[in-house]
Protein backbone atom coordinates (compact mmCIF):
# COMPACT_ATOMS: atom_id res chain seq x y z
CA UNK A 1 0.00 0.00 0.00
CA UNK A 2 1.07 3.69 -0.71
CA UNK A 3 2.15 5.53 2.24
CA UNK A 4 -1.14 8.32 2.29
CA UNK A 5 -0.02 12.02 1.42
CA UNK A 6 -1.87 14.61 3.20
CA UNK A 7 -2.73 15.25 -0.02
CA UNK A 8 -4.54 12.29 -0.53
CA UNK A 9 -6.22 12.94 2.65
CA UNK A 10 -7.86 15.84 1.84
CA UNK A 11 -9.15 13.94 -1.24
CA UNK A 12 -10.49 11.24 0.62
CA UNK A 13 -13.73 11.61 1.81
CA UNK A 14 -14.65 14.99 3.69
CA UNK A 15 -16.45 17.74 1.44
CA UNK A 16 -17.69 20.08 4.55
CA UNK A 17 -15.67 23.49 5.45
CA UNK A 18 -14.63 21.27 8.45
CA UNK A 19 -12.62 19.21 6.96
CA UNK A 20 -10.72 21.29 4.85
CA UNK A 21 -9.14 22.52 7.75
CA UNK A 22 -6.72 20.09 7.98
CA UNK A 23 -3.60 22.54 8.68
CA UNK A 24 -3.21 24.29 11.96
CA UNK A 25 -4.04 28.21 10.96
CA UNK A 26 -0.89 29.97 11.54
CA UNK A 27 -2.53 32.89 14.43
CA UNK A 28 -3.23 30.16 16.87
CA UNK A 29 0.01 30.20 18.24
CA UNK A 30 -0.04 33.65 18.94
CA UNK A 31 -3.14 33.27 20.16
CA UNK A 32 -2.52 30.14 22.40
CA UNK A 33 0.23 31.98 23.87
CA UNK A 34 -1.65 34.88 25.14
CA UNK A 35 -4.41 32.70 26.22
CA UNK A 36 -1.51 30.66 28.44
CA UNK A 37 -0.67 34.25 29.86
CA UNK A 38 -4.09 34.97 31.21
CA UNK A 39 -5.50 36.77 28.06
CA UNK A 40 -9.49 36.60 28.46
CA UNK A 41 -9.99 37.38 24.94
CA UNK A 42 -7.78 35.60 22.94
CA UNK A 43 -8.99 32.31 25.13
CA UNK A 44 -12.50 33.27 24.14
CA UNK A 45 -11.37 33.31 20.44
CA UNK A 46 -9.69 29.68 20.97
CA UNK A 47 -12.84 28.20 22.22
CA UNK A 48 -14.77 30.02 19.56
CA UNK A 49 -12.87 28.59 16.81
CA UNK A 50 -13.33 24.96 18.23
CA UNK A 51 -15.81 24.48 20.76
CA UNK A 52 -18.32 23.49 18.19
CA UNK A 53 -16.42 20.68 16.86
CA UNK A 54 -15.78 19.39 19.98
CA UNK A 55 -19.41 19.84 20.61
CA UNK A 56 -20.17 18.16 17.61
CA UNK A 57 -17.99 15.36 18.35
CA UNK A 58 -19.49 14.16 21.76
CA UNK A 59 -23.25 15.05 20.49
CA UNK A 60 -22.70 12.80 17.89
CA UNK A 61 -22.01 10.03 20.37
CA UNK A 62 -23.78 11.07 23.41
CA UNK A 63 -27.13 12.96 21.31
CA UNK A 64 -27.48 14.85 24.39
CA UNK A 65 -27.53 18.22 24.06
CA UNK A 66 -26.75 19.36 27.91
CA UNK A 67 -24.40 16.08 28.08
CA UNK A 68 -22.42 17.38 24.78
CA UNK A 69 -21.83 20.48 26.42
CA UNK A 70 -20.99 19.45 29.41
CA UNK A 71 -18.45 17.09 27.63
CA UNK A 72 -17.14 20.12 26.07
CA UNK A 73 -16.85 22.43 29.01
CA UNK A 74 -14.29 19.55 30.79
CA UNK A 75 -12.12 19.39 27.61
CA UNK A 76 -11.91 22.82 27.70
CA UNK A 77 -11.40 23.05 31.26
CA UNK A 78 -8.44 20.61 30.88
CA UNK A 79 -6.98 22.56 27.96
CA UNK A 80 -7.20 25.66 30.29
CA UNK A 81 -5.54 24.19 33.13
CA UNK A 82 -2.43 22.25 31.18
CA UNK A 83 -1.93 25.63 28.57
CA UNK A 84 -1.65 28.27 31.69
CA UNK A 85 0.83 25.76 33.75
CA UNK A 86 2.68 25.55 30.27
CA UNK A 87 2.12 22.12 29.82
CA UNK A 88 1.09 22.59 26.09
CA UNK A 89 4.29 21.72 24.21
CA UNK A 90 3.40 19.72 21.59
CA UNK A 91 3.57 22.99 19.40
CA UNK A 92 1.79 22.80 15.78
CA UNK A 93 -0.62 20.00 16.81
CA UNK A 94 -2.95 21.69 18.99
CA UNK A 95 -5.74 20.55 17.73
CA UNK A 96 -4.29 17.01 17.62
CA UNK A 97 -3.93 17.27 21.55
CA UNK A 98 -7.58 19.03 22.11
CA UNK A 99 -9.18 16.41 20.29
CA UNK A 100 -7.12 13.65 22.08
CA UNK A 101 -8.31 15.41 25.38
CA UNK A 102 -12.18 15.41 23.62
CA UNK A 103 -11.85 11.73 21.97
CA UNK A 104 -10.61 10.68 25.78
CA UNK A 105 -13.65 12.52 27.69
CA UNK A 106 -16.13 11.03 24.98
CA UNK A 107 -14.74 7.42 25.41
CA UNK A 108 -14.86 7.72 29.93
CA UNK A 109 -18.48 8.53 29.40
CA UNK A 110 -19.55 5.92 27.18
CA UNK A 111 -17.39 3.72 29.67
CA UNK A 112 -19.36 5.19 32.43
CA UNK A 113 -22.61 4.34 31.07
CA UNK A 114 -21.69 1.16 30.11
CA UNK A 115 -21.33 0.72 33.57
CA UNK A 116 -24.05 2.28 34.66
CA UNK A 117 -26.47 2.80 31.90
CA UNK A 118 -28.84 5.88 33.16
CA UNK A 119 -31.69 4.07 31.18
CA UNK A 120 -33.11 0.42 30.59
CA UNK A 121 -33.06 1.01 26.81
CA UNK A 122 -30.61 -1.22 25.56
CA UNK A 123 -29.71 1.59 23.12
CA UNK A 124 -28.27 3.68 25.81
CA UNK A 125 -25.38 1.17 25.51
CA UNK A 126 -24.62 2.11 22.17
CA UNK A 127 -25.76 5.52 21.84
CA UNK A 128 -24.74 6.49 25.53
CA UNK A 129 -28.23 8.66 25.45
CA UNK A 130 -28.92 9.36 28.76
CA UNK A 131 -31.81 11.82 29.19
CA UNK A 132 -34.27 12.34 26.39
CA UNK A 133 -32.26 11.99 22.78
CA UNK A 134 -32.96 14.62 20.28
CA UNK A 135 -33.86 12.98 16.89
CA UNK A 136 -33.91 15.41 13.90
CA UNK A 137 -37.67 14.50 12.54
CA UNK A 138 -36.65 17.29 10.10
CA UNK A 139 -34.18 14.81 8.40
CA UNK A 140 -34.54 10.99 8.44
CA UNK A 141 -31.92 10.65 6.48
CA UNK A 142 -30.03 12.41 9.39
CA UNK A 143 -31.53 9.92 11.35
CA UNK A 144 -30.67 6.63 9.62
CA UNK A 145 -27.18 7.50 9.68
CA UNK A 146 -27.33 8.01 13.14
CA UNK A 147 -28.61 4.81 13.23
CA UNK A 148 -26.48 2.97 11.61
CA UNK A 149 -23.37 4.91 12.77
CA UNK A 150 -24.35 2.99 16.41
CA UNK A 151 -24.15 -0.45 14.91
CA UNK A 152 -20.86 0.27 13.74
CA UNK A 153 -17.40 -1.20 15.29
CA UNK A 154 -16.75 1.20 18.05
CA UNK A 155 -13.05 1.75 16.83
CA UNK A 156 -14.38 2.55 13.43
CA UNK A 157 -16.84 4.95 14.39
CA UNK A 158 -14.01 7.11 16.38
CA UNK A 159 -12.42 7.62 13.01
CA UNK A 160 -15.66 8.55 11.35
CA UNK A 161 -16.68 10.79 14.04
CA UNK A 162 -13.05 12.37 14.01
CA UNK A 163 -13.18 13.06 10.55
CA UNK A 164 -16.76 14.08 9.98
CA UNK A 165 -17.57 16.03 13.19
CA UNK A 166 -14.00 16.51 14.46
CA UNK A 167 -12.98 17.65 10.95
CA UNK A 168 -9.39 16.46 11.20
CA UNK A 169 -7.34 15.33 8.84
CA UNK A 170 -6.01 11.30 8.54
CA UNK A 171 -2.55 12.61 9.70
CA UNK A 172 -4.22 14.48 12.62
CA UNK A 173 -6.58 11.48 13.35
CA UNK A 174 -3.33 9.38 13.38
CA UNK A 175 -1.76 11.53 16.40
CA UNK A 176 -4.87 11.75 17.99
CA UNK A 177 -5.29 7.74 18.01
CA UNK A 178 -1.54 6.52 18.23
CA UNK A 179 -2.20 4.54 14.48
CA UNK A 180 -0.86 4.32 11.33
CA UNK A 181 -2.61 6.77 8.54
CA UNK A 182 -2.87 3.67 6.00
CA UNK A 183 -4.56 1.44 9.09
CA UNK A 184 -6.80 4.38 9.89
CA UNK A 185 -7.70 5.16 6.28
CA UNK A 186 -8.77 1.87 5.61
CA UNK A 187 -11.17 1.86 8.60
CA UNK A 188 -12.71 4.62 7.16
CA UNK A 189 -13.30 3.53 3.51
CA UNK A 190 -14.78 0.08 5.75
CA UNK A 191 -16.70 2.20 7.67
CA UNK A 192 -18.22 3.94 4.96
CA UNK A 193 -18.69 1.08 3.05
CA UNK A 194 -20.57 -0.53 6.17
CA UNK A 195 -22.65 2.54 6.60
CA UNK A 196 -24.18 2.86 2.85
CA UNK A 197 -24.48 -1.39 2.72
CA UNK A 198 -26.54 -0.55 6.20
CA UNK A 199 -28.52 3.15 4.62
CA UNK A 200 -29.09 0.78 1.44
CA UNK A 201 -31.01 -2.40 3.42
CA UNK A 202 -34.17 -0.58 4.51
CA UNK A 203 -34.45 1.23 0.99
CA UNK A 204 -34.41 -1.73 -0.93
CA UNK A 205 -36.56 -3.42 1.27
CA UNK A 206 -39.30 -0.94 1.21
CA UNK A 207 -38.34 -1.60 -3.04
CA UNK A 208 -39.00 -5.07 -2.58
CA UNK A 209 -41.97 -4.51 -0.54
CA UNK A 210 -44.10 -2.19 -3.23
CA UNK A 211 -43.70 -4.27 -5.83
CA UNK B 1 -24.18 -7.04 -11.78
CA UNK B 2 -20.94 -5.98 -9.62
CA UNK B 3 -20.65 -2.54 -8.89
CA UNK B 4 -17.11 -0.73 -10.65
CA UNK B 5 -14.92 1.35 -8.66
CA UNK B 6 -16.53 4.98 -10.07
CA UNK B 7 -19.86 3.56 -8.50
CA UNK B 8 -18.15 2.44 -5.14
CA UNK B 9 -16.22 5.82 -5.02
CA UNK B 10 -19.35 8.04 -5.90
CA UNK B 11 -21.44 5.75 -3.51
CA UNK B 12 -18.64 6.31 -0.28
CA UNK B 13 -18.66 10.28 -1.64
CA UNK B 14 -22.57 10.17 -0.80
CA UNK B 15 -21.95 8.72 2.63
CA UNK B 16 -19.00 11.03 3.02
CA UNK B 17 -21.58 14.28 2.15
CA UNK B 18 -24.45 12.68 4.36
CA UNK B 19 -21.81 12.46 7.19
CA UNK B 20 -20.68 16.05 6.81
CA UNK B 21 -24.41 17.08 7.10
CA UNK B 22 -24.80 15.19 10.26
CA UNK B 23 -21.68 16.56 11.78
CA UNK B 24 -23.01 20.48 10.34
CA UNK B 25 -26.09 19.29 12.00
CA UNK B 26 -24.88 18.11 15.38
CA UNK B 27 -22.27 21.55 15.63
CA UNK B 28 -25.83 23.91 14.69
CA UNK B 29 -27.36 22.02 17.37
CA UNK B 30 -24.97 23.80 19.94
CA UNK B 31 -27.12 26.01 22.14
CA UNK B 32 -27.00 29.40 21.56
CA UNK B 33 -24.16 31.36 23.35
CA UNK B 34 -22.80 28.05 24.66
CA UNK B 35 -19.49 29.75 24.05
CA UNK B 36 -19.45 32.13 25.61
CA UNK B 37 -20.63 29.98 29.17
CA UNK B 38 -17.61 27.85 28.24
CA UNK B 39 -15.62 31.15 28.07
CA UNK B 40 -16.58 31.99 31.57
CA UNK B 41 -16.59 28.99 33.03
CA UNK B 42 -13.06 28.00 32.20
CA UNK B 43 -11.28 31.68 31.71
CA UNK B 44 -10.49 31.26 35.86
CA UNK B 45 -8.75 27.93 35.37
CA UNK B 46 -6.13 29.39 32.95
CA UNK B 47 -5.74 32.39 35.41
CA UNK B 48 -5.17 30.42 37.91
CA UNK B 49 -2.63 27.84 36.51
CA UNK B 50 -0.76 30.55 35.11
CA UNK B 51 0.17 32.47 38.27
CA UNK B 52 2.69 30.35 39.75
CA UNK B 53 1.76 28.65 43.53
CA UNK B 54 3.15 29.63 46.71
CA UNK B 55 4.80 27.18 47.46
CA UNK B 56 6.25 26.11 51.39
CA UNK B 57 9.64 24.59 51.04
CA UNK B 58 10.06 24.00 54.52
CA UNK B 59 6.49 22.21 54.94
CA UNK B 60 7.44 20.11 52.09
CA UNK B 61 11.10 19.21 53.28
CA UNK B 62 9.31 18.04 56.94
CA UNK B 63 6.76 16.11 55.75
CA UNK B 64 9.55 14.33 53.60
CA UNK B 65 11.34 13.59 56.46
CA UNK B 66 8.10 12.37 58.65
CA UNK B 67 7.25 9.95 55.80
CA UNK B 68 9.83 8.79 53.62
CA UNK B 69 11.84 6.99 56.22
CA UNK B 70 9.21 5.08 57.14
CA UNK B 71 7.49 3.33 54.01
CA UNK B 72 9.83 2.62 51.60
CA UNK B 73 12.57 0.04 52.03
CA UNK B 74 10.94 -1.31 56.02
CA UNK B 75 10.68 -4.86 54.94
CA UNK B 76 14.14 -4.81 53.18
CA UNK B 77 15.63 -3.52 56.88
CA UNK B 78 13.42 -5.41 59.15
CA UNK B 79 14.88 -8.96 57.21
CA UNK B 80 18.72 -6.94 57.42
CA UNK B 81 17.70 -6.71 61.43
CA UNK B 82 16.57 -10.07 61.94
CA UNK B 83 19.34 -11.44 59.49
CA UNK B 84 21.63 -9.34 62.40
CA UNK B 85 20.28 -10.32 65.06
CA UNK B 86 19.77 -14.02 64.20
CA UNK B 87 24.09 -13.75 63.27
CA UNK B 88 25.03 -12.23 66.97
CA UNK B 89 22.84 -14.67 68.98
CA UNK B 90 24.56 -17.53 66.98
CA UNK B 91 28.02 -16.05 67.90
CA UNK B 92 27.14 -15.38 71.09
CA UNK B 93 25.35 -18.81 71.91
CA UNK B 94 28.50 -20.21 70.22
CA UNK B 95 30.70 -18.45 72.89
CA UNK B 96 28.44 -19.36 75.69
CA UNK B 97 29.02 -22.83 74.41
CA UNK B 98 32.37 -22.65 74.47
CA UNK B 99 32.26 -21.21 77.99
CA UNK B 100 30.07 -23.48 79.75
CA UNK B 101 31.37 -26.93 77.80
CA UNK B 102 33.72 -27.75 80.41
CA UNK B 103 36.36 -28.97 78.06
CA UNK B 104 39.87 -27.45 77.10
CA UNK B 105 40.50 -24.90 75.22
CA UNK B 106 41.69 -26.91 72.19
CA UNK B 107 38.30 -28.11 72.30
CA UNK B 108 36.52 -24.78 71.72
CA UNK B 109 36.47 -25.11 68.07
CA UNK B 110 33.62 -27.87 68.29
CA UNK B 111 31.62 -27.17 71.30
CA UNK B 112 31.06 -23.76 68.96
CA UNK B 113 30.16 -25.71 66.32
CA UNK B 114 27.54 -28.34 68.43
CA UNK B 115 26.24 -25.33 69.86
CA UNK B 116 25.69 -24.17 66.01
CA UNK B 117 23.72 -27.07 65.59
CA UNK B 118 21.00 -27.06 68.35
CA UNK B 119 20.22 -23.32 67.94
CA UNK B 120 19.60 -23.57 63.91
CA UNK B 121 17.70 -27.40 65.10
CA UNK B 122 16.23 -25.42 67.34
CA UNK B 123 14.53 -22.42 64.63
CA UNK B 124 14.66 -25.23 61.92
CA UNK B 125 10.96 -25.57 62.53
CA UNK B 126 10.21 -22.49 60.28
CA UNK B 127 9.47 -23.63 57.09
CA UNK B 128 9.85 -21.55 54.55
CA UNK B 129 13.07 -20.40 55.85
CA UNK B 130 15.12 -22.45 54.84
CA UNK B 131 16.94 -20.69 52.35
CA UNK B 132 17.01 -17.84 55.00
CA UNK B 133 18.83 -20.12 57.15
CA UNK B 134 21.26 -21.51 55.27
CA UNK B 135 22.10 -18.25 54.35
CA UNK B 136 22.50 -17.03 57.69
CA UNK B 137 23.91 -20.54 58.89
CA UNK B 138 26.51 -20.12 56.10
CA UNK B 139 27.41 -16.17 57.09
CA UNK B 140 27.39 -17.28 60.83
CA UNK B 141 30.06 -20.75 59.63
CA UNK B 142 32.15 -17.62 58.20
CA UNK B 143 31.70 -15.63 60.62
CA UNK B 144 32.79 -18.18 63.33
CA UNK B 145 35.53 -19.25 61.14
CA UNK B 146 36.68 -15.63 61.36
CA UNK B 147 36.42 -15.29 64.67
CA UNK B 148 37.88 -18.49 65.25
CA UNK B 149 40.77 -17.61 63.75
CA UNK B 150 41.09 -14.63 65.89
CA UNK B 151 40.95 -16.26 69.25
CA UNK B 152 44.34 -17.16 69.03
CA UNK B 153 44.42 -14.64 72.30
CA UNK B 154 42.04 -17.64 73.77
CA UNK B 155 44.83 -20.13 72.87
CA UNK B 156 47.52 -18.18 74.39
CA UNK B 157 45.07 -17.43 77.70
CA UNK B 158 44.83 -21.43 77.84
CA UNK B 159 48.82 -21.82 77.58
CA UNK B 160 48.91 -19.14 79.90
CA UNK B 161 46.63 -20.64 82.53
CA UNK B 162 47.75 -24.11 81.86
CA UNK B 163 51.61 -22.95 82.85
Amino acid sequence: MEPATLTDENQDGGGSDATQEAAQPADLAPLLASAAKGDDAAWQAVIDRYAKRVFALAKSRCRDVNVAEEITQSVFATIAIKLGAGEYLELGRFESWLFRVAANRVRDHVRRLRRNPAVGDPAALDTCAAAELERSAADPALDRLREAMSALAEADREVVELRHHGGLSFKQIAEVLGEPIGTLLARHHRALRKLRDMLEEPQSAERGLST
Amino acid sequence: MSMNREQVDSHDGEVSALLDRLAKSDAASAPQGFEVRIGRATAPMLESASTPPTFDFSAAASSRNDTSRIGAGSALRLAAAMALAATVGAVVVAQRGGAFSHVVAPQTQVAAAESDEALFALVGWAEGQSDDLAEIRTQTESLDKTIGGGWDLSDLLTDEGAS
